[in-house]
């Protein structure tokens, strides 16, 4: 059986899968998530003296803490199967990714397992979030340095 | 059901066509009504502001203002145009505008209390300290 042939009779068998509907509901998912960090810089900004600029800072902290604490609870994971994408690319998946791989790994001990293992799934967020980050702001340095826009 | 969410959809759509001039409300601790007005016009021209606040206080205009939400990507140029224009009316004034939505917020309570001299000369001191935080 060639390849072609082979690919062709798994798209036959294999139930179609429902894009539009995965869609909205990762779309909802995430709506209702970023909302959620909306209201909370909301609150920072109302009852701290943080301002729409620096509300941002504690609201992602408080998004990741939550959302480790539901990946604790086995809450998260029902969010992920429901929404999909729209769970995991807001911040609260990176929560999720850390803790649900220290959780995987706990029996294999604290430092060979969840050590080792916590950064497996968010540390390439960190390496090119980080870097993205440097690429980003050096253009940006430079369009400042030739007049083209302001900080 | 159906139906009723069709109907709250078309709703919440047209609620965003309502042409609403923006809501402006202006402190003036000496109470001189020519420049209150003034300030007011500039605000009542321009479609792209939601909502604006003011006070005078001792040769210093604090403004704050919020921007329609199909214009918040260029929150700060409408701002720097805003500061601009006020700055030439108030050429004697020391300005100082701001689109922070922690700082309108703040403004309108200093509106609110409508405090004496010395307190909204500390309002004021922290209001600007808050708006310079940067971490």
């Amino acid at each position: 059986m060639d390849p072609n042939s082979y690919q062709q009779t798994v798209d036959e068998i294999a139930p179609k899968r429902p894009v539009l509907k995965n869609c909205l509901k990762a779309f909802v998912t995430g709506g209702i998530i970023c909302s959620v960090g909306q209201l909370i810089s909301y609150v920072y900004m109302y009852f701290f003296s943080f301002t729409e600029r620096t509300a941002s800072n504690p609201t992602v902290a408080t998004m990741v803490f939550i959302s480790m604490l539901l990946t604790g609870f086995g809450i998260y994971k029902k969010i992920g199967q429901f929404g999909g994408a729209g769970s995991a690319v807001p911040v609260t998946g990176f929560g999720n990714a850390v803790i649900s791989a220290a959780i995987e790994h706990k029996s294999e001990g604290f430092i060979l397992g969840v050590g080792v293992n916590m950064f497996k799934l968010a540390g390439p967020v960190i390496v090119y979030g980080t870097f993205s980050a440097f690429v980003v702001t050096l253009i940006k340095t430079i369009l400042v340095k030739m007049g083209v826009i302001s900080w | 059901m159906k139906k009723f969410g069709l109907l709250s959809c078309m709703l919440l759509l047209l609620a965003g066509c309502s042409d609403e001039k923006p809501q402006v409300s202006i402190y003036h601790v000496d109470d001189d009504q020519e420049e209150v007005e003034m300030l007011k016009e500039v605000f009542h021209d321009n479609m792209k502001i939601s909502e604006a606040s003011g006070v005078f206080f001792d040769h210093q205009l604090v403004v704050s203002l919020q921007v329609e939400p199909l214009s918040k990507f260029s929150k700060e140029k409408i701002a720097n145009s805003i500061e601009k224009e006020v700055k030439s009316l108030f050429p004697d004034h020391e300005v100082f505008v701001s689109s922070d939505l922690k700082i309108t917020w703040e403004l309108k309570k200093i509106i609110e209390k409508q405090p004496t001299e010395d307190a909204l000369k500390k309002d004021l001191d922290e209001l600007r300290a808050l708006a310079k935080e940067n971490t």
